[in-house]
C-alpha cells in the first residue's frame, strides 16, 4: 500500500491540480520537481521494491488459490509459519529459526573472514607479481569454474560435518575475491605508479600506498558477489550434514516431512540473509568508492 | 495446379500413409500382447526392495523379464532412483510416477500433510534395519550424550531411534544444540555416507536401511547393537504405493504388478533355498550392482531382512501407531486427519491400506 501512495499520489496531485483551472502556475510546476526529486531519492526507490514485492505477493497468492496444493501455501499460510517457526521450537528438530539462523551465521562469518583472509593477501601478490601471477593464475583458473556445491560431498568426507559446510562457504567467496583483487592490482593506472615511483616511492610504499587503496573497490564487489554465492552454498552444504542445525537442514527437514509452509518459511529467513548481507557489502563498497573519491 | 505442388502433395500423401501404416502395424493393441505402461519409482541403493530389481531383469527370467512377462512395460522416470521416500511421495504428487517403493512411514508423513492420495497395496519386507555403534558402546543407554546418525526425521530409522530413546528414559535433541544427561543426539547422513561418518568419528553410531547396515559392520566400521526386529517384531518397513487414481482406473494393472513382484518374491526365495545356480548367482549380481556393496555384504543384508509381501494381522497396527507417533510428535498436525476427512487414525489406514489386489492375485 505505501508503494502505491508513492507512485499514485503525486500522479494524482497532478491531475487534480492541472484539471482546476483556477490553479496557480507555479503550483502546477510542482509536480514535475517534486518527481524530478522523488525519482532521484530514496523513497522511489523504496516505493518501487514495495510495489514489486506487493506484485509478486499477489502473483503467489494467486497461484497458490488457483493450484490449490499443499506444495505452494498461499503467502498468508508462510507467514504465520514464519511467525510460529521463531516463537516455537520446530517438533522434528527441536530449536526455533533464531537458532537455525545463529547456527548458520556462525558458518557464514567463519567461512567469510578465512575466504577474506587468504583472498585478500594471494590476490594482491599474484596481481603485482609477475612470478607470482604466472604461478598461480593456472591453479586459480582450474578451481574456479568448479561450483562450490560439487565439492560439499568431498568435504563433508574429508573434513567433517563442522568444517565441512564452512569449507564450502570459503570456497564460495575466496574466488569472486581474489579475481577481483587481481583484477584491481592490474587495473593500478601506470601513470599512478609512475609519478609515485619520480616521488621515491619504495616498492613497499608503492604497494601499500598505491597498489593497495586502489584495488579496495574490487575487492568490495568481489565480497559482494562473493557474499550472494557463499548463502547459495552454506544451504547446499547443510543439507549435505552439519553440525548443530542451520537454515539449510531446516529447509530440507521440512520438505522430507511434508511441511511446505515452514519450508518456504525457511527459503524466506534465507532470502532475508542473503539480502540484507548484500545490501550492506553493497553500502560499505558505495562509501569506499566515495572515500576513495570515485 | 503446379507440378511441384502437386509432387509434393503425393509425397507427402505418400508419408503419411506409411507412417500411419507403420504404426497400425507395429501396435501391440492387439489382443494378445497388449502391454501396459506403468511408471515406477523406488529409492537408490535400497537392497529392501531387491524383488523389484529382480522382476525388472530379462537374464533371471530366462530372456523376457517377469513385468515383460506379466504385460508390463515398466518406465523408471528416475532411473538413479530417489534418495529417500519423501522424494518418491514428491514423485507421486507430481505425477511422475504411478507405483512407488518406498518406507512407510514418509508414506504416511506426505500422504497426510500434503494430501497425497496413495494406497498401499502390498508390503516390500519387513524389519531390515539396523543400530550400529563404535566399540565400547553395549548398551543403548550407553549413547547418551553421544551422536548417532539417522537418514532424516521422515524414515522409519528415525522413528525407530524415538522409540528406543523413549523406551529407555532418554530424549533425543539435533546435535550440536543443548540437551542433558539422558540426551543422545542425532544428525541427518544419507546412509551411503554413514560409513564415513563412522570412519572419522564424527558420529559414535548410525540407524541405517540395508546394505548399509551390514555394510558398516562388515567392513569394521563399527558393531551391531541391535535390529529393529529385535524391538518391533516383524515390522512393516518398505511399501508398494500406488497413485489411488491408478489403482481405480488401472485395477488390472496393479494386479499384473503385484503378481510379477509375488513372483520375483519366490524366485528369490527359491535360489536362495538352494543356495546355489545361475538364478542365485543372477540374483547376488543384480543386488551387487543396486546397492553398490560386494557378496559378502548382500548376503548379510539377505539375513537380517525379511522379503514379504504379505498384508499380515499386525501390518495396519503397525501403521497406526506410525501414525500416531508422528501425530504425538507434532510431525503430522492433528488436524491433517479432519482435513481429509478421517474420524481417526485407524479410519485412516483402513482408507489407506488395499488390500484387494493382493488378494485378486495371491
Amino acid at each position: 500500500m505505501p508503494a502505491i501512495c508513492f507512485i499514485f499520489l503525486p500522479i494524482k496531485y497532478y491531475y487534480v491540480r492541472t484539471h482546476d483551472e483556477g490553479v496557480a502556475v507555479n503550483k502546477l510546476n510542482k509536480f514535475p520537481k517534486m518527481l524530478t526529486r522523488m525519482r532521484d531519492g530514496f523513497l522511489l526507490n523504496i516505493g518501487f521494491a514495495v510495489l514489486s514485492i506487493a506484485i509478486f505477493l499477489v502473483i503467489w497468492y494467486g497461484l497458490s488459490i488457483f493450484l490449490d496444493t499443499a506444495y505452494l501455501p498461499t503467502p498468508v499460510e508462510v507467514w504465520d509459519a514464519l511467525v510460529d517457526s521463531f516463537n516455537t521450537p520446530d517438533p522434528s528438530l527441536g530449536v526455533t529459526m533464531w537458532d537455525s539462523i545463529m547456527a548458520s551465521l556462525k558458518r557464514f562469518v567463519i567461512g567469510f573472514v578465512l575466504a577474506l583472509a587468504i583472498a585478500v593477501p594471494i590476490g594482491l601478490i599474484m596481481g603485482f607479481s609477475k612470478f607470482a601471477g604466472m604461478i598461480g593464475k593456472p591453479i586459480v583458473e582450474v578451481f574456479r569454474p568448479i561450483p562450490p556445491i560439487a565439492w560439499v560431498p568431498f568435504l563433508f568426507v574429508v573434513t567433517g560435518m563442522i568444517w565441512g559446510p564452512i569449507l564450502a562457504i570459503f570456497i564460495g567467496v575466496l574466488f569472486p575475491v581474489l579475481s577481483n583483487v587481481i583484477f584491481g592490482v592490474k587495473s593500478v593506472e601506470p601513470q599512478l605508479i609512475d609519478a609515485a615511483r619520480t616521488q621515491g616511492a619504495s616498492k613497499s610504499d608503492l604497494f601499500a600506498k598505491v597498489v593497495f587503496p586502489y584495488t579496495i573497490p574490487y575487492m568490495m564487489t568481489g565480497i559482494r558477489i562473493g557474499l550472494g554465492i557463499g548463502w547459495m552454498c552454506i544451504v547446499a552444504a547443510e543439507m549435505i550434514g552439519a553440525r548443530g542445525g542451520g537454515v539449510g537442514i531446516y529447509i530440507l527437514t521440512q520438505a522430507n516431512i511434508g511441511r511446505y509452509d515452514y519450508m518456504f518459511a525457511g527459503m524466506v529467513v534465507i532470502a532475508a540473509l542473503g539480502l540484507l548481507t548484500v545490501e550492506a557489502a553493497s553500502y560499505v563498497e558505495r562509501r569506499v568508492s566515495k572515500w576513495m573519491g570515485a | 495446379m503446379n507440378r511441384s505442388v502437386l509432387i509434393t502433395i503425393i509425397v507427402a500423401v505418400l508419408l503419411i500413409g506409411a507412417g500411419g501404416a507403420y504404426v497400425l502395424l507395429s501396435s501391440d493393441d492387439d489382443g494378445e500382447n497388449k502391454t501396459y505402461d506403468v511408471r515406477v519409482g523406488y529409492l537408490a541403493g535400497d537392497l529392501h526392495q531387491v524383488a523389484r530389481v529382480v522382476a525388472s531383469d530379462d537374464d533371471v527370467n530366462g530372456g523376457e523379464s517377469l513385468f515383460k512377462e506379466n504385460g508390463l512395460n515398466i518406465s523408471t522416470p528416475f532411473a538413479a532412483g530417489y534418495a529417500n521416500g519423501g522424494s518418491v511421495m514428491d514423485a507421486f504428487a507430481a505425477d511422475d510416477i504411478d507405483i512407488g517403493f518406498l518406507g512407510s512411514p514418509p508414506a504416511i508423513l506426505k500422504s497426510l500433510n500434503l494430501k497425497i492420495d496413495i494406497i498401499i497395496v502390498a508390503m516390500v519386507n519387513s524389519e531390515g534395519s539396523s543400530v550400529v555403534v563404535k566399540d565400547g558402546i553395549d548398551n543403548f543407554t550407553d549413547l547418551k550424550g553421544k551422536t548417532i546418525a539417522t537418514p532424516g526425521v521422515s524414515s522409519i530409522q528415525h522413528l525407530f531411534l524415538l522409540e528406543l530413546a523413549a523406551a529407555n528414559g532418554m530424549n533425543v535433541k539435533l546435535d550440536g544444540t543443548d540437551g542433558d544427561d539422558d540426551t543422545v543426539f542425532y544428525v541427518q547422513v544419507a546412509p551411503k555416507d554413514m560409513q564415513a561418518a563412522m570412519d572419522t568419528n564424527q558420529v559414535q553410531a548410525a540407524i541405517a536401511w540395508e546394505p548399509y547396515g551390514s555394510q558398516m559392520i562388515l567392513s569394521g566400521a563399527g558393531e551391531l547393537l541391535l535390529w529393529s526386529g529385535d524391538v518391533w517384531p516383524d515390522h512393516p518397513c518398505c511399501v508398494i504405493a500406488v497413485s489411488r487414481s491408478f489403482a481405480e482406473t488401472n485395477p488390472d494393472t496393479v494386479e499384473m504388478f503385484l503378481k510379477a513382484f509375488i513372483q520375483a518374491n519366490e524366485m528369490i526365495d527359491g535360489a536362495f533355498d538352494a543356495g546355489s545356480g545361475e538364478t542365485y548367482d543372477r540374483i547376488i549380481t543384480l543386488a551387487t550392482e543396486f546397492s553398490g556393496t560386494n557378496e559378502t555384504v548382500v548376503l548379510s543384508s539377505m539375513e537380517h531382512m525379511d522379503l514379504d509381501y504379505q498384508i499380515g494381522d499386525n501390518f495396519e497396527t503397525y501403521l497406526e501407531d506410525y501414525t500416531q507417533s508422528y501425530i504425538d510428535l507434532g510431525l503430522i498436525p492433528g488436524s491433517k486427519l479432519a482435513d481429509r476427512d478421517y474420524a481417526n487414525v485407524t479410519e485412516y489406514v483402513e482408507d489407506l491400506v488395499q488390500v484387494q489386489y493382493l488378494e485378486a492375485v495371491d
